[in-house]
């Protein structure tokens, strides 16, 4: 008994408790009471708190995706005891686990007898957000994991400290963001006009989307052109909408334009909602319509012309099946003989199609006659337009 | 007359005191034991039908593993406390008695620091934890153990200077 030092210590603080048990006596039993009295109190106290803590209706506030979420609490101490350094702390991390925004409310003391209101507000400011993480807020439909921590005492007898985790939903603004077929017609002499049909849904709860969405046509890395439009999308509205561009025309690929009915650029769709600038891109297929679609080579007809070269003449034909462009171009090029050798050359042709026409001609050229045998032959059309000048390769039997 | 180490005990006297070591005892057993080892089936009629398990499992976890086995020492040595008080191993059982009665109560505030598990299936899509510290509520609940050791301490020390004060008194007289 001598060996356990709490009892030492008290016994050397109370000298006297080793002569008197009758003091002991009463020293247990004013212990015992001031312990049943202070457990009684607290659990008065705990017992008629917890039934006068009341929930509000969460308010929300957003401009653009910015904003915050504020949730009133209400607690009345009506306990013998008084509730000190009430504190909430909230931490919210998305679907990846990076915390994003936090918040929280107090510190808040409340007498005995008095009531309080705790404000638990939550910013969401996504102005310091990473863009790949904006954007998947923007567009991708998840969960967020809500970690918070609930703090407070009673002064000189409990501090407590709660913490839960839960998950609430988040509705992408921009979700199911889709860019459809691109529609083209001609703005003027040097632009085309891009008509892309732009479509999402806000399934967000709280964020109205309201703001310039810019969309710029690229090529590889190459801006081509670009347009803006104001949309507005209240939350939980779907917007469906086309978006104009306009594209210089010396600008697109028009090697690929000239001769392939559809093809496919990159389309980057850019916003901003509040202080925060999000982009998204896709390919975009472009509803084009070729200006020399089915180029087809018919036969080379090769005849005597002198004592070095024969004269060919070559039928090709094609369908300007563009609603809106004429070709107007010249033509002329090389033949090159299976030796890899230039063995000849086309003679310089004027083509005139109009828009939604077909036209059949025919070219004409010489190769040395020496080079006769060196079948197939390669011939690579140099297409001179206002455009630029275009080069198709076709190869050709003799 | 029934005799007890150096206790003279009437029939009445002595029935008196095992009554009330059995009450006495089994009122410890129960609280000590019985309710910790039954508290799921006791609370389970209370609580609400789709949540039971998970209150069960929470408040299951309030209750140190160890509390049951000290309740039932501390039922025996309440029980003997009771039987044997003002005999010479009195101090001892007092002793003993707040040993473990502090012991009970150290394991009952799990130290101080009270964990409690909030399972996910007790709030919808809600788990989390709570930790109180009632370090100085443990203290001053203890303290009435500690002091009840300390008055063993004494009786012990008083029944050892008794019976050196007889033996000195025989060997005079011889």
């Amino acid at each position: 008994m001598d060996e356990i030092p709490i009892i030492n210590s008290l016994l050397r603080f109370f000298p006297c408790l080793n002569k008197s048990v009758l003091a002991l006596d009463v020293l247990i039993l004013i212990a015992l009471l001031m312990g049943i009295g202070a457990l009684g109190t607290l659990a008065v106290t705990g017992v008629r708190v917890a039934p006068s803590v009341r929930v509000g209706q969460l308010n929300s506030y957003f401009s653009g995706v910015n904003g915050s979420i504020a949730i009133p609490v209400s607690i009345r101490n009506p306990g013998p005891l008084s509730l000190d350094a009430i504190s909430v702390t909230a931490l919210v991390f998305d679907s990846n686990g990076s915390a994003m925004f936090h918040g929280g409310g107090g510190p808040l003391s409340i007498p005995p007898g008095s009531s309080k209101e705790l404000t638990i507000d939550v910013p969401f400011d996504v102005a310091n957000l990473p863009s790949a993480t904006l954007e998947s807020l923007l567009t991708t439909n998840q969960n967020f994991s809500v970690w918070a921590s609930l703090a407070g005492s009673v002064p000189h007898l409990v501090g407590l400290n709660a913490t839960v985790q839960t998950t609430i939903p988040w509705g992408a603004p921009l979700s199911n963001l889709e860019m459809g077929l691109a529609q083209v017609a001609p703005y003027n002499s040097t632009y085309l006009q891009l008509a892309v049909p732009i479509s999402f849904e806000n399934n967000n709860n709280y964020v109205d989307i309201s703001t310039d969405l810019n969309i710029l046509i690229m090529n590889d890395s190459y801006i081509l052109g670009g347009g803006t439009m104001l949309i507005n999308a209240p939350h939980g509205a779907a917007f469906s909408h086309s978006i104009v561009a306009y594209v210089a025309l010396d600008s697109l690929p028009m090697n690929k334009l000239l001769f392939n009915d559809s093809t496919s650029l990159t389309t980057v769709t850019c916003g901003s909602l509040s202080s925060a600038s999000f982009s998204t891109s896709q390919n975009v297929s472009i509803g084009w319509k070729a200006p020399m679609h089915g180029l087809s080579i018919g036969s080379l007809v090769t005849t005597a012309y002198n004592s070095t070269y024969s004269a060919f003449t070559l039928p090709f034909s094609f369908i300007d099946s563009s609603p809106y462009f004429d070709v107007n171009a010249t033509v002329d090029g090389f033949v090159v003989g299976s030796s890899g050798a230039r063995v000849g050359s086309v003679q310089n042709y004027g083509i005139h199609a109009n828009a939604g026409t077909s036209y059949t001609g025919d070219l004409s050229g010489y190769i040395y006659g020496s080079s006769l045998s060196q079948t197939p032959y390669t011939l690579i059309l140099l297409f001179h337009t206002a455009y630029g000048t275009f080069e198709k390769d076709i190869i050709v039997n003799g | 007359m029934a005799k007890f180490l150096d206790l003279d005990l009437g029939v009445v006297t002595f029935s008196l005191r095992l009554l009330a070591a059995l009450v006495f005892a089994s009122v410890d057993i129960f609280l000590l034991y019985y309710v910790p080892t039954h508290l799921n089936t006791l609370i389970s009629e209370y609580l609400p039908i789709n949540n039971s398990s998970n209150i069960e499992n929470m408040i299951a976890g309030l209750v140190s593993p160890s509390l049951p086995l000290v309740g039932i020492a501390v039922s025996l040595v309440a029980f003997f406390g009771i039987l044997f008080k003002g005999s010479k191993i009195y101090g001892l059982i007092l002793a003993l008695t707040g040993i473990l009665f502090s012991f009970c109560t150290y394991l009952f505030f799990q130290g101080g620091t009270m964990f409690v598990h909030i399972p996910s299936g007790l709030i919808q899509g809600i788990s989390g934890s709570v930790v109180m510290d009632l370090t100085i509520l443990m203290w001053l609940l203890m303290l009435p153990s500690l002091l009840t050791i300390v008055k063993g301490r004494v009786l012990i020390l008083q029944a050892a200077r008794g019976r050196t004060a007889a033996s000195q008194s025989k060997a005079v007289s011889a």
